[in-house]
């Protein structure tokens, strides 16, 4: 049997349900950062660097606001 | 001839100012931890040996590189072929990827930059942070530590001169330690002097 005939994206079902997991991985690794981020606010209140706390915060952050622009980007192009 | 000018007492020139990457360092300044009382000097300041980390940053170098590989050589799997992913997905995948390998270096670079041994004029201070949601502040007066005794043993610890101090205290206090720290028997050798005792290799 020629491969193209195997392929399991070929139906919009399955592009639906790959669509779902995809954005439900999203959700969870939004969830992640913010577990992140949090526990980066809260260890800086622990041990403060000057420099370097600010600049963990705002990675953390960043990797939030990321996280959440790819989900929506998600929901809009998949 | 009269001054016009005196250069006052440069005071602070022991001081070491502590970034990023700092690993060791006497009379630190720029730091502060919780419950730090105003006239409190932080003496010493400890944290794991930057070497400690080449595991995580070599993952991440192949996290890294693992898609590049694929698009460079363009290897064309079985399995891609046959799911035939349409290129919207294929980019997702690929920003959602390289995001999650961010998230495991930064998880492990804060790991490693919350974890220290700070020594004060009154007190140890032994902050742990691990596994993300675990973290735990442990205090000592320096006039309970009873002894101070570090380790340093293997080829890797030697060549790049770290190992493990252990600050052991009176009674039921939690013995705090300062593990694979740089410069070990020096950092021992401080607390020791501050409580008036000899530091040891245990």
């Amino acid at each position: 049997m020629p491969l193209d005939s195997l392929s399991l994206l070929d139906s919009p079902e399955v592009i639906l349900f790959v669509k779902i997991t995809t954005l439900v991985i999203l959700a969870i690794y939004i969830i992640f950062t913010f577990v992140i981020l949090t526990q980066v606010k809260v260890m800086n209140r622990i041990f403060t660097e000057m420099f370097a706390s600010t600049v963990l915060f705002f990675l953390a952050l960043g990797n939030l606001i990321f996280a959440l622009s790819l989900f929506l980007i998600a929901l809009v192009i998949l | 001839m009269p001054d016009i000018f005196i250069r006052p007492n440069d005071t602070k020139k022991d001081e070491e100012h502590v970034n990023m990457f700092s690993t060791f360092c006497i009379n630190p300044i720029g730091i502060s931890f919780v419950e730090q009382e105003p006239d409190e000097k932080i003496l010493l300041f400890l944290r794991r040996h930057f070497v400690t980390n080449a595991p995580w940053i070599f993952i991440t170098f192949i996290l890294v590189l693992i898609p590049v590989f694929f698009f460079v050589f363009r290897l064309d799997l079985q399995l891609l072929q046959t799911l035939s992913l349409p290129g919207r997905f294929t980019v997702i995948f690929i920003i959602l990827y390289y995001l999650m390998v961010f998230s495991y270096a930064f998880v492990n670079f804060i790991t490693w930059f919350y974890n220290v041994l700070l020594v004060t004029e009154k007190r140890v201070v032994d902050i742990d942070y691990s596994d993300i949601v675990i973290h735990n502040i442990a205090f000592t007066k320096l006039t309970h530590v009873q002894e101070v005794n570090y380790t340093q043993a293997g080829f890797i610890r030697s060549f790049f001169n770290y190992g493990n101090v252990f600050v052991q205290t009176a009674g039921p206090e939690t013995n705090l330690e300062g593990l694979s720290v740089p410069q070990p028997r020096r950092a021992a050798q401080i607390i020791a002097n501050l409580i008036g005792r000899e530091a040891h290799a245990a």
